[in-house]
């Protein structure tokens, strides 16, 4: 990952579990292309020690970690070293505890990847918040001063604007006329689910751009009672998100468990092997699946490949083959209880 | 397989390609052949049956991956591929646009064929 200055950026992992810091640190080193100088830290005492001892730009607790929890070592950080940015990753994420998080001073606030494509949402988001810079006009990350905050002060105020929103998963424009939400899109959705999904996103970046009239007008109806009922239906969803019914293919249960883990480059050269049972024939396996790919990926209709899901009862295996690194993820799933 | 025996499994398959976003869908059966229907200009039925034949050819692969598997999903740039296997070994193949947005009407479809006979 090369950032416009040139500069490693320097980056603290506080974990109370030495596997998940390896992992990491491991991984993102790799992805960063030896970018990011990574440090580690099994206890808030380390990370106070090598914050002494050395700069650093972001620093990644854990906020489940014994003794000094990572909402107490926040605090501390806050006052001692309020020039480090700051990330709260947490195993069980709740409104209350990323509220409390992100009124104490963290940038950014995200639960604890459990999945290659976790790891890589994570690795994008902190990349993302290491080579931030503003750009022309006023812009933001969501987090002391919600997005549902912006779009009331521009429609209190008349205004006419476009907010610009995006995180890593996805991007959407909403345009506010003369203090009227005339026109949400989010990717293929637009109106009013559009508008809801905006502001249910847990994190991102926006900006306010000068208004443009978009092509059709899908909101219509006071501004209050839009964002109203956009808070409503992501209350209700938040709510409901443990019960609702599984996809057949990508259950997100819950309690799922990383199993076995495999990073390695497409000549075979292991970067993080994590309970492999036999190495040579997971390499073996990935680098068929990395020609196969290749092959049918030259069909124009098909585009280049990102990924194979295999899916039984009882787990989940997720193989990438990229033109950099393969990886290989099983992921267990928690024995059924009728 | 005789047309009266084939006749489900063409149903199944015309079923399939109604719903929106699905690109070509098909059977590979465990004998080997291949029902199959495209609904796209740029897929012809020869493509997409040397999609499927290509896709079936990994089932010893997919058992050394996981043993139990039911489901494949390939994702691509621009479209996925989900295959079911039933136990005797017949196989269901959907290729869906990127944005399909009817997983749960596929779902179904899936339950469907796993009782097709």
């Amino acid at each position: 990952m090369n950032h416009p200055e040139h500069k490693r950026q320097r980056i603290l992992f506080v974990d109370d579990d030495p596997v998940f810091l390896g992992t990491i640190a491991d991984l993102f080193a790799a992805w960063s292309g030896d970018q990011w100088h990574i440090q580690q830290a099994q206890s808030a005492d380390q990370a106070l020690e090598i914050l002494k001892a050395s700069t650093v730009d972001v620093a990644v607790l854990d906020a489940g970690m014994p003794v000094l929890d990572g909402v107490q070592f926040l605090k501390i950080l806050g006052r001692r070293h309020p020039e480090v940015k700051k990330v709260m990753l947490t195993g069980l994420a709740t409104e209350e505890k990323r509220s409390e998080c992100l009124s104490n001073g963290a940038e950014l606030f995200i639960e604890k990847p459990r999945s290659p494509d976790g790891l890589k949402a994570v690795f994008a988001m902190l990349d993302e918040l290491m080579t931030w810079k503003p750009r022309e006009g006023f812009q933001g990350m969501l987090r002391k001063v919600g997005l549902q905050d912006v779009i009331q002060m521009e429609c209190l105020g008349r205004n006419s604007c476009v907010l610009e929103i995006s995180n890593p998963q996805a991007a959407g424009r909403l345009h506010i006329e003369e203090g009227n939400l005339i026109h949400a899109v989010l990717g293929p959705i637009s109106g009013e689910k559009a508008l809801q999904k905006l502001l249910a996103m847990s994190g991102g970046s926006f900006q306010l751009l000068p208004f443009e009239a978009p092509s059709q007008k899908t909101l219509n109806g006071p501004w209050e009672f839009l964002l109203m009922e956009a808070a409503r239906v992501r209350d209700e969803a938040a709510q409901s998100r443990t019960e609702a019914p599984e996809p057949a293919l990508t259950p997100a249960r819950r309690n799922t468990r990383v199993a076995e883990l495999v990073i390695a480059s497409v000549h075979g050269d292991v970067f993080h092997d994590w309970q492999c049972p036999d190495l040579p024939i997971r390499l073996s396996w990935l680098q068929t699946l990395a020609s196969e790919a290749s092959e049918m990926a030259s069909e124009d209709f098909l585009g280049a490949f990102d990924r194979l899901e295999i899916a039984s009862d009882v787990g989940r295996v997720v193989a990438q083959a990229k033109s950099d690194r393969l990886v290989w993820t099983r992921l267990a799933y928690p024995p059924q209880h009728s | 397989m005789s047309d009266q025996a084939a006749a489900p499994f063409h149903n199944w398959i015309s079923q399939c390609t109604q719903i929106p976003g699905v690109l070509g869908s098909g059977i590979h059966l465990p004998d080997g052949s291949i029902l199959c229907q495209s609904t796209a200009e740029f897929l012809s039925d020869d493509k997409l049956e040397s999609l499927i034949r290509r896709l079936a050819a990994w089932e010893p692969r997919l058992t050394e991956a996981l043993k139990g598997y039911k489901t494949a999903f390939w994702r691509f740039e621009k479209a996925n591929i989900r295959c079911d296997w039933r136990p005797d070994g017949a196989m269901a193949f959907v290729m869906l646009r990127q944005d399909c947005q009817e997983t749960s009407r596929l779902d179904s479809k899936m339950c469907a064929f796993m009782t097709l006979s």
